[in-house]
């Protein structure tokens, strides 16, 4: 069928195996051994996709890997990368929106999605090779091959996504029931425990499923079949097409070259206004300030500015702006200002915020405020928190993390130290210590080994009382072979 | 080195305390000697479970061991804190273990915590010294005046311990620590914490430590010891760790000369038995075998037996051993008078004693065995006597132990659970971070009983180079023979005459009412404790049940006692291989030796028996044998003094006893260098420790005249039985049990079946083999019925049936029903309607019900499976509030083979018969043979075949060789798989079920092997693949 039927509806797009396909991706072009796709890295790990060629072995999913590796020792393992997953799931549906208005990811099916085509025949009088530039695209974009199918209810083109890989068009919606009828329910994601006690029964597919009263299902299995049972019979075709938050764009060549901060804050404020009137319609507040500058003398810069929490307080937002630019030498003159503003959903407070209602001085949010103020001006990794660490070497000890936040405090226990030790940012090289100037000397503290790293450690800490009545920290490090002033004594 | 200049090490950890301490306890001694050291304590945490080692270590190295142990003290209130104790004297080291035993039978397996009451209350005879780390325990435990008890308990032997280990912290705790011992006028002693006797072994004692923890190396870095400094060190370095405190380290020699006692000073006594009539022990034994003499020889016995008899009981006398006796005595009587079976086996079954008392069924009189194999006044070592019981029941043997001697008389033998490559692999990975499916790969090539090797991680596809892999193998290798953690001996008992928690510390096992001493079996050995073994057998479980079914259903008494020895239709039956089921020689290989061997009388079982095993087949004397036995080989001797050793085995060596005797004989060994021989045969995993008998052996042999050849080949030979060999002791009593089960087989089929499914899981084969197995015998077999069966399996009387009996299967083989369900069921046999009566009336749950369905045990109730199934799914519980409605689905029956097919899966047994028999029609269209017309074709056949694997097997004395033991409804078909083949075929032939092979058919003497050379899935037959093998165990 190459023409458009306009009583088509809905289209399911559906990459197979679509964990086992990305982790793949990530192998050498030239690897040719057979690969399956592991539940979780450890000895008690479940086969959950194979290739072609782990299939050719006799390795299915569902096996253990332990069994699996018995009867293929080459096999090569690989274990779902949720994060990579997630990236190539938004990346989809990007793609997906340059092709249909709607694009709505299927519930428990990685790697699946339904597209609204309702209409669709008016500007792609051929689904055909519509369907084969959708196909082209994730390919070349994300060397993922895909199958699709357009009909006419939601169960009906999902459930048709395993029929074949190639491109299905049903011609009516009796063909799209003919054809879905024969397809096994163990390609419908079932739960592997339901589908052993349906194959017990001897129901296979979903024509089987059909024949049974749903009432009876509903009082044997679960919600689950019962569900999957009533839309076999009947089902609609609603895409719920999902919007990603994307940044707003603005962007504006000034007309003379400015060098003023406090004028470029005003530009600012003048394009982005009716931005932020957009987004408090939707809920949505700046949570980031992407500005990129460009120069007269050429070259651009770029800076990027976190707000304590999305807000639309023009206030804020300004003085934050001030800040920044304040900071920056603008000597050189700008002639163009290109702002992304990321949003967030607002708080609710954050819309009483907006509305001028009245606000607390001295509370959380205005020491995060004054936080954000540092960042603004000082930059954004200018505000940071020690952390201790457990480890027996003092440099090791401690780390400094950025300070995101304020939190409220919770009660701690009260330390007292008659003797704190204060450690130097970076140790100084001394050179060997002098006996004679030294008043009493407490050590050596030996710390050695980290056998397992690529450089072991030996270090000897001291503790010298000076005459000077100071005590030094002094450490000895065995395999450099060298004296260095570590921190003191207070 | 004079005693001024030198020091003790008071506070050494071995690896016996279980992933702390990185060396072994021999190691410390053996490096304290090499120090020039007087003295070194063995302090493992909260146990003495390595101490025999490091005293039989002492005595090599002549150095004073000081057995001590560091104790954990929990008190509500107070934060947990440790003690070293050490021995000072006899009294002290009972102190010690039962203060250790309280701590431990207290709590969980695994941990331990004494009161610090009951530290003061068994202060006597010990040394406590109070840890740096307890300081804690002092701040915050201010309200109670710990030192002030303890001061007061141990007086002068309370010390507080200064450690120098060059950690930051330590300075500020030394300096409170003498703070408080000044208060309380205490004592200081200098120690380092020893944790390996070298500082390379530093990594493994990180690694021990991580895995301890549960932690990754990255993970654990402040959980392990920051430094080095945790070695065995010389007096010349300790004394300049502590320069400015002399007196500390004098202390520890003080200690060190005060703590006098040594472990050679327990003397080990066997409790008396009493007599309630005032006879002696010596008295009352001899009184019993009087009586079991006239019993066994029909009130005559024979001028030999009683002379021999003497000769027992004298050396008995002697030994004072006479107790011991009795105890057999009184749990084999104890277990007749409960209908309990048990035998004695092993060297037991060389005693004329044992075999009056009724310890052992082995006449050793009449079978000429050798009396020294079980007692030598040279040996002077306990007797070892081996009782096997009926499996099911010796629970109820060991707690008739328990209550007879009690718990402070008797406790169970540990068994030290130790690291193998693999295990190792799995924890040093986990350490390092390494994934684990790489590790699981990596296990799977290594041989479980070496070491790590880098062919290994090729062959799993790791690069070896790796820095990462490198770690992984050397620390591996490092920790192999570590003890990981404690088990229980499967049946070793201890008894004390005083309380056994004041010789040896005792502590819970897992399993409930059970105790364990610290020692495992070489430990008992070396300190010359008794030790009773008493171990299940399920084939004394299966002949009792079958005697039972005898009597019950046919009113015959049928008993070990009544089975004739010499039934030629038993021994016909042998000749044929039909042993499948009968106990020892059931295996493949077993089944293939009989029929070359020819059985003819009882005593050649015991030959059978003992013939293959790894150590006459490696040592080469099967063939010999065979050829001999058939005539076709002269029967000679190396030289005439050997001839009565090697005549019942017409020259060939086959039991260990012959070796032993052999090497006295032949190499003129004295009974001691025969004992140290023995020894170092059953020691053949620890090291070629043989490998020193072979000049001696040779050189004396040559020297008395026999061949120098001939020396070397029966050097080989011993070589051969150290890997493992029987003694004909041994194999004589398992060959009682054998003949007898042989005979049940061959008479009573339906009985046997019955009561070998009923003793599962037992033996060679599974449920599904034996059941196919009595069909082949013509026993009929009935479907699991809830209105039919019952738990076990049953016999009911049917005339069509071999023997008029047919056998029904049990509830129990119904996989997935709960032992309370089964006995829901079981109360209401054959009084139910339907599915929801039965529900109703029993209370078992809807999975149960479920199960039922799938096994067809509703077939009485006129369901078929599929609807009965979904009348299950839909049944209402006890619990439900609304009864369900009626269904009006039907579903279509099964088809045979679906019906066959549910059965396995649900029962893994089947009453409709073979999976195969479905398919025999289009096999014969394929020209595909069944087992029967295979074991009928001529040597050098070729057959295509295809059956169910039942049994795959790699033995280690075959070079890689596989064997399959293939089976359909006719039969078994004995396959060989050369390494070649297999490694071409090794993904089809290590998991298929239903296989297909190709191949040379080879015969000889009437045993068959199919040689394959191809390997095949045959899909186009059937796809079924849900039947259990018994895969390379």
């Amino acid at each position: 069928m190459n023409s458009t039927s306009p009583d088509l509806r809905i289209a399911c797009i559906r990459i197979p195996d679509f964990p086992l396909q990305l982790s793949k991706r990530d192998l050498p072009t030239d690897f040719r051994m057979p690969v399956a796709l592991i539940d979780r890295n450890d000895s008690r790990s479940i086969i959950m996709a194979v290739d072609r060629l782990a299939a050719e072995r006799g390795i299915h999913s569902g096996m253990s890997y332990v069994t699996a590796i018995g009867l293929c020792p080459e096999l090569h393992a690989v274990c779902p990368h949720i994060k990579k997953i997630n990236q190539a799931h938004q990346r989809l549906v990007d793609h997906l929106n340059t092709f249909s208005p709607a694009v709505e990811p299927v519930a428990e099916l990685p790697g699946a999605y339904y597209l609204d085509i309702r209409g669709m025949h008016r500007l792609e009088p051929d689904l055909q090779a519509w369907g084969g530039r959708i196909q082209t695209t994730l390919y070349e974009r994300e060397q993922l091959r895909s199958n699709i199918v357009f009909g006419f209810t939601r169960f009906g083109v999902r459930a048709a996504t395993n029929l074949t890989d190639s491109i299905i068009i049903f011609g009516s919606a009796s063909s799209e029931i003919k054809a879905t009828m024969s397809i096994p329910l163990a390609r419908l994601n079932l739960s592997a425990r339901l589908l052993v006690n349906l194959e017990k029964l001897g129901i296979r597919t979903v024509g089987d499923l059909r024949k049974l009263p749903e009432w009876e299902i509903r009082s044997r299995f679960t919600e689950e079949l019962f569900d999957l049972a009533r839309k076999a019979k009947s089902d609609d075709a609603v895409v719920h097409g999902i919007h990603p938050s994307k940044p707003y764009c603005v962007k504006t060549d000034l007309e003379y070259v400015e060098s003023d901060a406090d004028q470029i804050v005003g530009i600012i404020q003048k394009i982005c206004r009716p931005v932020l009137d957009k987004m408090k319609q939707c809920s949505e507040g700046v949570s980031e300030f992407d500005i990129r500058l460009t120069k007269d003398l050429g070259g651009a810069s770029r800076e990027r500015l976190k707000t304590a929490e999305p807000t639309l307080d023009e206030p804020t937002l300004l003085d934050l702006l001030r800040l920044r630019l304040h900071a920056l030498n603008l000597d050189d003159g700008i002639t163009a200002l290109s702002i992304h503003i990321i949003p967030a959903a607002l708080p609710s407070s954050q819309l009483s915020l907006y509305q001028d209602l009245a606000k607390s001085e001295n509370d959380l949010l205005a020491a995060n405020r004054a936080l954000a103020r540092i960042r603004a001006e000082f930059g954004p990794d200018r505000v940071l928190q020690a952390h201790c660490l457990a480890s027996h070497l003092p440099e090791e000890s401690y780390e400094w993390k950025l300070f995101d936040r304020i939190r409220r405090p919770s009660s701690a226990k009260q330390q007292t130290a008659c003797l704190i030790r204060r450690i130097l940012d970076r140790p100084n090289r001394i050179s060997t210590p002098s006996r004679a100037k030294l008043l009493r000397v407490f050590g050596p503290y030996t710390t050695n080994g980290f056998w397992w790293r690529d450089s072991t450690v030996h270090q000897s800490d001291y503790f010298v009382e000076t005459k000077n009545g100071s005590t030094q920290w002094i450490v000895y490090d065995g395999v450099r072979h060298q004296w260095y002033e570590r921190g003191y004594v207070q | 080195m004079s005693g001024m200049l030198s020091y003790a090490p008071l506070w050494c950890k071995s690896n016996y305390s279980f992933l702390k301490g990185a060396s072994f306890p021999e190691q410390y001694v053996s490096k304290a000697a090499q120090l020039g050291l007087e003295s070194i304590a063995l302090t493992d945490i909260d146990g003495i479970y390595g101490i025999v080692k490091a005293h039989l270590a002492a005595v090599e190295h002549d150095i004073h061991l000081i057995v001590g142990s560091q104790v954990t003290v929990s008190n509500p209130g107070l934060p947990d804190f440790s003690l070293v104790l050490l021995v000072r004297d006899r009294v002290g080291y009972a102190n010690l273990c039962n203060l250790i035993t309280t701590g431990r039978r207290r709590c969980e397996k695994g941990k331990s915590a004494v009161r610090l009451e009951e530290c003061c209350d068994h202060s006597q005879g010990l040394y406590a010294i109070w840890l740096p780390p307890g300081i804690s325990a002092l701040q915050y435990g201010a309200s109670t005046d710990i030192l002030g008890m303890m001061r007061q308990a141990f007086g002068e032997r309370l010390f507080m311990m200064i450690c120098r280990h060059r950690h930051a912290p330590e300075p500020v705790i030394e300096a409170r620590t003498r703070a408080y011992a000044g208060q309380y006028g205490i004592k200081t002693a200098a120690a380092q914490e020893i944790l390996y006797h070298d500082r390379n072994l530093r990594p493994v004692q990180d690694v021990l430590s991580c895995i301890r923890q549960h932690q990754t190396l990255a993970d654990c870095q402040n959980l392990l010891e920051p430094n080095a400094c945790h070695e065995l060190v010389d007096a010349k370095r300790f004394r300049e760790i502590f320069k400015d405190d002399p007196a500390s380290v004098e202390a520890t020699i003080e200690i060190a000369h005060d703590c006098h006692f040594r472990m050679d000073e327990m003397h080990y006594v066997y409790p008396e038995e009493k007599d309630s009539e005032g006879m002696t022990v010596s008295e009352r034994l001899r009184n019993l075998v009087r009586h079991g003499a006239l019993q066994r020889y029909s009130g005559n016995p024979p001028q030999t037996v009683s002379s021999q008899i003497e000769q027992e009981l004298k050396l008995i006398g002697e030994l004072g051993y006479g107790s011991y006796f009795l105890t057999m005595h009184r749990i084999v009587e104890w277990c007749g008078q409960h209908n309990i079976m048990c035998q004695g086996r092993g060297s037991a079954a060389n005693s004329a004693v044992c075999y009056c008392l009724g310890i052992t069924h082995i006449d050793p009189v009449d079978m000429n065995l050798l009396f020294e194999r079980f007692m030598s006044r040279e040996r002077n070592e306990p007797p070892d006597i081996d009782l096997d019981i009926e499996h099911e029941r010796r629970e109820e043997v060991i707690q008739y132990v328990y209550r007879t001697y009690g718990r402070d008389h008797a406790a169970m033998v540990a068994v030290v659970i130790r690291y193998r490559s693999r295990s190792a692999i799995r924890d040093i990975g986990m350490v390092l971070s390494l994934p684990g499916h790489a590790m699981q790969r990596l296990s799977k090539q290594v041989d479980s009983h070496g070491a790590v090797t880098e062919d290994d991680f090729v062959r799993a596809g790791l690069d070896p180079s790796l820095r990462a892999h490198r770690l992984l193998m050397t620390l591996s290798n490092a920790i192999i023979n570590f003890p990981r953690h404690l088990s229980i001996h499967p049946g070793g008992f201890v008894f004390a005459t005083g309380a056994i928690h004041e010789m040896v510390p005792v502590e819970n096992a897992t399993m409930a009412e059970r105790t364990v001493i610290q020692w495992e079996k070489d430990d008992i050995g070396a300190m010359k404790i008794f030790k009773v073994d008493l171990l299940g057998l399920g084939a004394l479980t299966q002949l009792h049940r079958c005697f039972d079914l005898i009597a019950h259903h046919r009113n015959t008494i049928v008993n070990m006692n009544s089975i004739p020895n010499d039934d030629e239709q038993v021994f016909m039956m042998l000749r044929r291989a039909d042993t499948a089921g009968v106990f020892q020689i059931e295996s493949r290989a077993q089944m293939s030796m009989l029929p070359r061997l020819k059985p003819r009388q009882w005593y050649d079982l015991v030959v059978q028996i003992a013939i293959v095993r790894p150590g006459p087949i490696s040592g080469g004397m099967v063939h010999p044998y065979l050829r001999r036995r058939s005539g076709e080989e002269p029967v000679t001797y190396p030289h005439a003094s050997l001839v009565p050793v090697l005549a019942k085995t017409l020259g060939i060596p086959i039991f260990q006893e012959q070796v032993i005797k052999l090497a006295m004989v032949a190499a003129d060994y004295q009974p001691g260098e025969a004992d140290q021989l023995r020894r170092d045969m059953a020691a053949w995993h620890r090291g070629d420790r043989l490998e020193r008998h072979r000049g001696k052996l040779i050189s004396r042999m040559v020297a008395k005249g026999i061949q120098h050849k001939f020396a070397e080949q029966v050097f080989d030979q011993i070589r051969g039985f150290g890997e493992y060999g029987f003694p004909e002791s041994h194999s004589a009593s398992f060959a009682l049990i054998a003949y007898a089960a042989a005979y049940l087989k061959c008479h009573y089929p339906t009985e046997f079946a019955c009561s070998l499914l009923n003793s599962q899981p037992m033996g060679f084969y599974s449920p599904a083999t034996i059941i196919e197995d009595a069909r082949r015998h013509d026993v009929q077999i009935l479907p699991v019925d809830v209105l039919q069966s019952r738990r076990n399996c049953t016999i009911e009387r049917r005339p069509d049936s071999a023997g008029g009996f047919a056998l029904r299967i049990g509830l129990r083989y119904v996989k997935g029903i709960s032992d309370k369900d089964l006995t829901a069921l079981t109360s209401v046999a054959g009084k139910t309607q339907s599915i929801e009566e039965l529900v109703h009336q029993t209370g078992i749950s809807k999975a149960a019900v479920q199960k039922l369905a799938e096994a067809g045990a509703f077939r009485a109730l006129s369901f078929n499976r599929r609807t009965a199934l979904w009348a299950a799914y839909g049944v209402q519980t006890r619990q439900d509030l609304l009864p369900s409605a009626g269904s009006t689905v039907r579903f279509a029956p099964l088809n045979p083979h679906e019906s066959t097919t549910w059965d396995y899966q649900s029962t893994s047994v089947s009453s409709d018969g073979h999976i195969l028999q479905h398919y025999r029609r289009q096999m014969r269209a394929q020209g595909l043979p069944a087992a029967a017309e295979v074991s009928r074709m001529s040597d050098g056949t070729r057959v295509r075949y295809v059956g169910i694997v039942i049994c795959r097997q790699r033995p280690a004395s075959a070079s890689n060789v596989v064997f399959m033991t293939m089976e359909d409804e006719t039969g078994f078909v004995n396959t060989v798989l050369w390494p070649r083949c297999f490694e071409r075929y090794s993904a089809l032939a290590k998991s298929l079920s239903l296989m297909g092979v190709e191949g040379t058919l080879q015969v000889a003497e009437n045993v068959v092997h199919l040689i394959v050379d191809h390997v095949w899935e045959p899909v186009d037959l059937i796809m079924w693949k849900d039947f259990r093998s018994r895969n390379f165990h």
